[in-house]
């Protein structure tokens, strides 16, 4: 499997919101408190998956942008638990959209988010907690929180 | 009705009604459904001049739903508007009587080139 390429999670984000997006590959890095979000996406054909762990505030601001909210309002919005309506539904379909350039190689299909890793069932658990390879991202969004952002694959690039 | 649009993402719906009006085409009355199964129902009400639906859907898909309105003789023209974006995706949308295919993230001139030809120059 081909690597998302940081061009081309970039390139779909800054069309996506008009804003501009930058992703930057990089290694691992420490964990930290941020709140998370993990997309399960079927990998097709097989059935495989394709696990994105995200920071929330990151998934906030690029689903805040498409809902027309500004950044202090997506903070707002974010502090809330569960997080309200409306952001939760832009980020489901900013989770959506990913699956257009998370492979190259066979078809994502997203299937739901969740908040909790323990919530990360069958073939996505197996791949989230043994992937073949990871791609770490950092994230930044025009005017808005960035984060980190990390891609668990069930193949290594080739 | 103009159109019915039908995704199971309120965000999503409204981007595409924004994307409409940024692309010229105003005044337009439009018509929402989460599913296949509700356009079914609005569509044994109403006949729009366009659909434009999603792929991936909870309770019918997007492809589903296509397959049903053609089995009811129903020619309305049909496009999706997804994050599907492979070909062997677009020859099935084509060949099961779509008129177009839009890739999401799309531009308000991607919008206005696959909606001219049926809805007309805005």
């Amino acid at each position: 499997m081909s690597e998302p390429t940081p061009f081309a999670l970039s390139k779909l984000f800054t069309d996506l919101i008009g804003r501009k997006v930058t992703f930057t590959q990089t290694t691992a890095a420490a964990e930290t408190k941020v709140k998370q979000m993990y997309g399960i996406y079927r990998l097709l054909p097989g059935e495989t998956a394709i696990v994105v762990k995200s920071d929330l505030p990151l998934l906030g601001s690029l689903a805040g942008v498409l809902v027309g909210l500004p950044d202090a309002a997506v903070k707002d919005h974010l502090a809330a638990t569960p997080v309200e309506e409306l952001l939760r539904d832009a980020i489901h379909e900013v989770l959506n959209i990913t699956s257009a350039v998370i492979t190259h190689q066979g078809r994502a299909v997203f299937v739901k988010m969740v908040t909790d890793p323990m919530f990360l069932d069958g073939e996505a658990g197996k791949v989230f907690k043994k992937p073949d390879h990871r791609s770490y991202f950092n994230v930044l969004v025009d005017g808005y929180q960035g984060g980190k952002f990390t891609i668990f694959a069930p193949f290594a690039p080739v | 009705m103009d159109i019915l649009l039908v995704d199971d993402s309120k965000t999503m719906r409204g981007i595409v009604q924004r994307a409409i009006r940024q692309a010229g085409f105003r005044g337009l009355t439009i018509g929402e459904a989460e599913n296949g199964v509700q356009a079914l129902e609005k569509l044994s009400a109403e006949q729009p001049k366009l659909i434009l639906s999603d792929w991936n859907m909870p309770e019918m898909s997007g492809i589903d739903f296509l397959v049903q309105v053609r089995a009811s003789q129903n020619k309305v023209p049909f496009g999706f508007i997804t994050s599907e974006a492979s070909a062997a995706i677009k020859e099935l949308a084509m060949k099961s009587g779509a008129s177009f295919l839009l890739t999401k993230p799309f531009s308000p001139e991607a919008m206005q080139e696959a909606l001219s030809p049926i809805l007309g120059k805005c």
